[in-house]
């Protein structure tokens, strides 16, 4: 083929040019420290990368829920926790009343101290977390339970039975709130009973109200706290696998969108040289013609 | 041959003039080869150096030759070369447009990112999973109307951003209409001036070139082809309607009728629809009408499938004043889209309850919450498929590009080849035309002193 002046520039220029470029892209990928900056520059891998990122923000929503949804459980725990060493002062009351050789008075200072623990026991079923009643239902803005006036006989239920739905995995939807009604009324109606049977010096209504009755409610509040315990136990294992998860897909993401160093900075190096050796090519091809010979 | 010529004395310097003259008129192409070394679209010329007619010799066999002349100075240029350059031309062309759409469409939706659509879908939806983790909190009620805000800024952003860029390209499509206009007009001139000069037998060289030259950039902006008269003239077809005969011109026209008021491209004589199969108004066409449209479409049923999906769940439940029966979204499409006014005044009017007074309740958060994972293509995955396939596309179309460009380098290689200046070739040639002048004014010289001895030196007898 014939060559003239202007094709080895042009040649020339085009090769700088195309090493230029290559260099360039080169030392952006070392620089920005993503290998993929646009979704031309690998759209199969950039759909992974976007599939595990949505995957790795809803690892990271399902940890936040449950980190939320523990710290309600565990407030619960404590409220049951408080509710049992109620039920348990209120048991001992119940087992000095029994004792045949107290005096009346001595009984009805006894009831006296068993209102007080039936009142501490509708304050703790009222208890709240951030603001919220742990045990009424959905109805969180209100206290759920209110004693009649005093002396009280009668307990009544403000709330409802809502339960609070929270999605801890993809499709798993778990309820997070105790039902106070279902908890609470037995101990209630015991203390009244066992208080009523005080104040009447009826012996076998204080083991009938105060023994048989607070250990049925007793088991009713240990059932509940087991609940909540399972729960919280669970709630962990999926928090440490969805946390694991988020990791993994990190990483995998990662080795998709971000630049490897050690295979960017010798790919960098290469195309540099490359470059140089075009530009030294170029200024020894570019000089001289015949015309320098001729004389 | 009619009568036998006579050989003369003077017929030497006859010859020897007409050595001169050639090889003169042989320098004089060289100086304009070198003249024009770096001149776009010039084709070495050559001058096609032939013997002129011999003469009988009387009583003799044979002949005796007479010397050189000069029949025609020539153009290197392979027209079939010029079909194929300008043919790939007109694709590399059309390529670049669509690369440099596809380009810009990324930069718009700007892929993968922290501060992407799609990162404010994620963000969006999992303002609602917070509000479900808390359904009675103000703070996180504020925080999904300002996520909801800023997604449907972003989507806004993007929607107006490609239409602004269709806008760009139906303007760019009106200055190449004129562009080729002009360039036509131009091809119509130079097609009388090149007819008028070779009426007369000589090859208007240097108009052929600036004709090849325009013709080239016309058929960068639109392919055309091209069929010469025996006059020396050229004709210029779009598709199959002639855009130049002879001397005359059918400008094109852009007309507002295509869709949205968009500019169409009809020739002006009989409004038909100019045939562009490639070439940077085909891409601009295509990139306007095709892959812009495609985009701004799927964007847009992202937009909308977010209004319905998350106004039906949201209508449904219950602010914490207790109504019902509010949209979350007002708009219609990616475009339109923003967060109901209403909500954004006072965000505890956001419902996140599916039944009035109940504080913890969080149903209808949740379900809005859980969309990502009830909706088939869930907004993330239609968005990631968007982004996916422009990446795809983008990608083809760089490697298109490439490659044409790549066809396009050889050609204009195999084009230099052809017609380029060689200064090598050039210095050869300058040497061969003054060695051969110097020879033919030695030959004068001889016979110069020849004639001198016969006229001043003979017969002086007696003198």
């Amino acid at each position: 083929m014939r060559v003239t002046e202007r094709m080895m520039t042009d040649t020339v220029l085009q090769n700088i040019s195309a090493n230029l470029a290559r260099m360039q892209a080169a030392q952006n990928e070392v620089s920005s420290g993503q290998r993929i900056r646009r979704p031309s520059d690998d759209p199969v891998d950039l759909a992974q990368a976007l599939g595990y990122q949505s995957a790795i923000a809803r690892a990271d929503r399902y940890v936040n829920t449950i980190d939320t949804a523990t710290a309600w459980l565990n407030a619960t725990d404590a409220a049951l926790g408080s509710t049992t060493d109620l039920l348990v002062n209120a048991r001992q009351l119940a087992v000095q009343g029994a004792n045949d050789t107290l005096s009346s008075d001595q009984r009805a200072v006894l009831a006296k101290q068993v209102d007080q623990i039936l009142e501490q026991l509708v304050s703790t079923a009222n208890s709240s977390f951030q603001g919220q009643r742990l045990f009424a239902g959905l109805k969180t803005d209100v206290d759920p339970f209110a004693l009649t006036a005093g002396p009280p006989t009668t307990v009544t239920y403000n709330g409802d039975s809502g339960s609070m739905g929270r999605e801890i995995q993809t499709g798993t939807v778990v309820d997070i709130n105790t039902q106070g009604n279902a908890v609470f009324p037995a101990g209630f109606n015991a203390l009244i009973g066992l208080r009523e049977s005080l104040l009447a010096d009826d012996v076998s209504g204080i083991r009938a109200n105060g023994l048989t009755a607070l250990d049925s409610a007793m088991s009713d509040v240990a059932e509940a706290q087991t609940e909540v315990g399972a729960r919280v136990n669970r709630f962990q294992a999926v928090r440490d696998q969805q946390d694991q998860l988020r990791q993994s897909l990190t990483v995998l993401k990662g080795k998709l969108t971000d630049t490897d160093y050690a295979q960017a900075i010798t790919n960098f190096s290469a195309q540099e040289t490359v470059y140089q050796a075009s530009l030294a090519a170029a200024a020894r091809t570019l000089q001289g013609s015949l015309f320098d010979f001729l004389r | 041959m009619d009568d036998p010529p006579v050989t003369g004395g003077f017929m030497g310097l006859e010859t020897a003039l007409r050595a001169l003259q050639s090889q003169q008129a042989g320098i004089d192409v060289t100086s304009h080869n070198v003249a024009n070394a770096n001149t776009p679209g010039f084709s070495r010329q050559s001058a096609e150096l032939v013997a002129t007619r011999a003469l009988d010799v009387v009583g003799a066999a044979g002949q005796i030759g007479t010397g050189v002349t000069v029949t025609r100075y020539q153009r290197a240029r392979d027209a079939f070369l010029d079909v194929q350059y300008r043919l790939q031309d007109a694709r590399l062309h059309q390529a670049r447009v669509t690369q440099d759409t596809l380009d810009q469409v990324e930069t718009i939706l700007n892929e993968p990112s922290a501060s992407g659509i799609s990162s404010l879908l994620d963000r969006f939806f999992d303002s609602w999973a917070t509000l479900a983790d808390n359904p009675s909190d103000l703070t996180a009620r504020a925080a999904v109307v300002q996520q909801a805000a800023s997604m449907a800024a972003a989507l806004n952003g993007a929607a107006s951003a490609l239409t602004v860029l269709q806008g760009q390209l139906d303007s760019s499509v009106n200055l190449r209409v004129t562009e080729v206009n002009d360039l036509a007009k131009q091809i119509a001139s130079l097609n009388q001036q090149i007819v008028q000069t070779e009426i007369f037998g000589q090859a208007a060289n240097d108009l052929r070139d600036r004709r090849d030259l325009v013709i080239d950039r016309l058929s960068g902006l639109a392919h055309v082809t091209t069929t010469e008269a025996a006059s020396g003239s050229v004709d210029i077809f779009i598709g199959a309607h002639a855009l130049v005969s002879g001397i005359n011109t059918d400008p094109l026209a852009t007309t507002p009728t295509g869709p949205g008021g968009s500019f169409e491209v009809r020739f002006s004589s009989d409004n038909s629809l100019a045939t562009i199969a490639s070439g940077e108004l085909r891409g601009l066409l295509d990139a306007r009408d095709v892959n812009l449209p495609s985009y701004l479409s799927r964007l847009n049923a992202i937009g909308s499938s977010l209004i319905t999906t998350v106004n039906q769940v949201h209508a449904a439940g219950y602010g914490t004043d207790g109504n019902t029966g509010r949209d979350f979204f007002v708009g219609t499409d990616a475009a339109t889209i923003a967060v109901n006014p209403v909500l954004v005044a006072d965000p505890r009017l956001v419902a996140a309850a599916d039944a009035p007074a109940q504080p913890g309740n969080n149903a209808v958060a949740l379900a809005v919450a859980q969309l990502h994972e009830t909706l088939s293509p869930s907004p993330e995955d239609a968005y990631a498929a968007l982004v996916t396939s422009l990446g795809i596309d983008g990608r083809s179309s760089r490697d298109l590009a490439d490659n044409q460009q790549l066809m396009v380098n050889l050609l204009s290689q195999r084009r230099q080849s052809v017609s380029g200046v060689s200064l090598d070739q050039e210095a050869v040639d300058l040497t061969r035309y003054q060695r051969a002048y110097q020879a033919a004014a030695r030959v004068i010289t001889a016979l110069d002193e020849m004639l001198d001895k016969l006229i001043n030196d003979t017969g002086i007898v007696g003198r």
